[in-house]
């Protein structure tokens, strides 16, 4: 994590921590002596221009810190978010959740899966996709996973050109039930007028 | 803004209209769209700023132009060959169109379309 991350998480954890004690302490530590003193403050606060001067520039400060540190981190995110390759003409970046909508869509092809949800790191190495899969039943898993894991490496090399190793690691997080199968239609049950019985209605 | 001089005087031109420039000769790409427009686009828009939301254009000391596309495609396209022509084309309408020689055309994927490959 990078220094200016730090110090951001940090002032937001104190500001908000800050806020919440003040919040707590008013409920158990305010009575009519406190009101007075907060009142005071305040009235002393209105009569000083230069007070006001100072209060509104630590109130400016805050609110450029925190719109800085937004800003700051925000941009580190989506930087470590893309992969980029260099053409003569210029820099080509990918966003890698673009990469991992079209990963999505590529798991949803196959009748096999019912939902997929796949999650693409960039390192050093080359791109790691792992994809959480909520499988049909019935399904022969090493033999979809393994299909899944060549068409997604496929795919990607193909798509985005790159020769990078693209390591695919296949998550089953569920197989559910083919409700089809477990729904017997009425045609499945034979129609008990049909049955031939021998001696139907035959009293003696 | 860039400036060209020519014997009667000087022509400036618009970072804006470089980008304009950029974003038609983008449409004529099948399969490319620049990016949706963000908060902050939407907003300038509301307060009647104008601008083309995904397109970047710098102009360096030196009168360089850099252009950053931030674009959205088609799924089942090859994106270094779609980000090569989206190079080609947005060059050579700049180019063409305002005698300006672009340093780089610095394309970003933002996303994949949902459509039919």
């Amino acid at each position: 994590m990078k220094f200016f991350t730090r110090i951001a998480i940090l002032f937001y954890v104190v500001t908000i921590s800050t806020l919440g004690a003040l919040i707590i302490a008013s409920v158990f530590v305010l009575d009519q002596t406190l009101l007075d003193k907060i009142d005071y403050y305040l009235q002393l606060l209105a009569s000083d221009l230069q007070l006001k001067t100072i209060v509104g520039l630590i109130g400016l400060l805050f609110i450029l810190l925190s719109l800085i540190f937004a800003r700051i981190i925000s941009g580190a995110r989506q930087k470590e978010r893309t992969i980029a390759f260099d053409n003569p003409s210029g820099r080509v970046s990918i966003s890698l959740i673009a990469m991992e909508d079209m990963v999505k869509r590529l798991i949803l092809r196959e009748s096999e899966v019912k939902e997929g949800r796949p999650n693409i790191i960039a390192t050093k190495k080359g791109l790691d996709i792992e994809a959480r899969l909520v499988l049909k039943a019935d399904v022969n898993i090493p033999e979809v996973t393994s299909r899944l894991q060549n068409l997604i490496k496929e795919k990607i090399q193909e798509m985005i050109g790159i020769e990078e190793a693209v390591t695919v690691k296949i998550h089953v997080v569920k197989i559910t039930a083919d409700e089809g199968k477990f729904k017997r239609s009425k045609n499945d049950y034979p129609d008990k007028t049909e049955t031939n019985i021998p001696f139907q209605g035959y009293r003696a | 803004m860039t400036e060209n001089k020519v014997d009667l005087g000087s022509i400036q031109i618009h970072k804006k209209v470089i980008g304009e420039i950029a974003a038609a000769a983008l449409g004529e790409i099948d399969g490319v769209h620049l990016a949706p427009k963000d908060l902050l686009n939407q907003f300038l828009e509301i307060l009647g700023q104008k601008n083309c939301p995904g397109i970047d254009v710098t102009v360096d000391k030196n009168d360089q132009v850099t252009i950053e596309l931030k674009v959205t495609i088609r799924y089942g396209i090859n994106i270094p060959d779609i980000a090569r022509q989206i190079q080609d084309v947005v060059r050579l309408a700049v180019e063409k169109t305002t005698d300006i020689h672009l340093r780089e055309v610095n394309v970003n994927v933002q996303g994949i379309e949902r459509g039919k490959a």
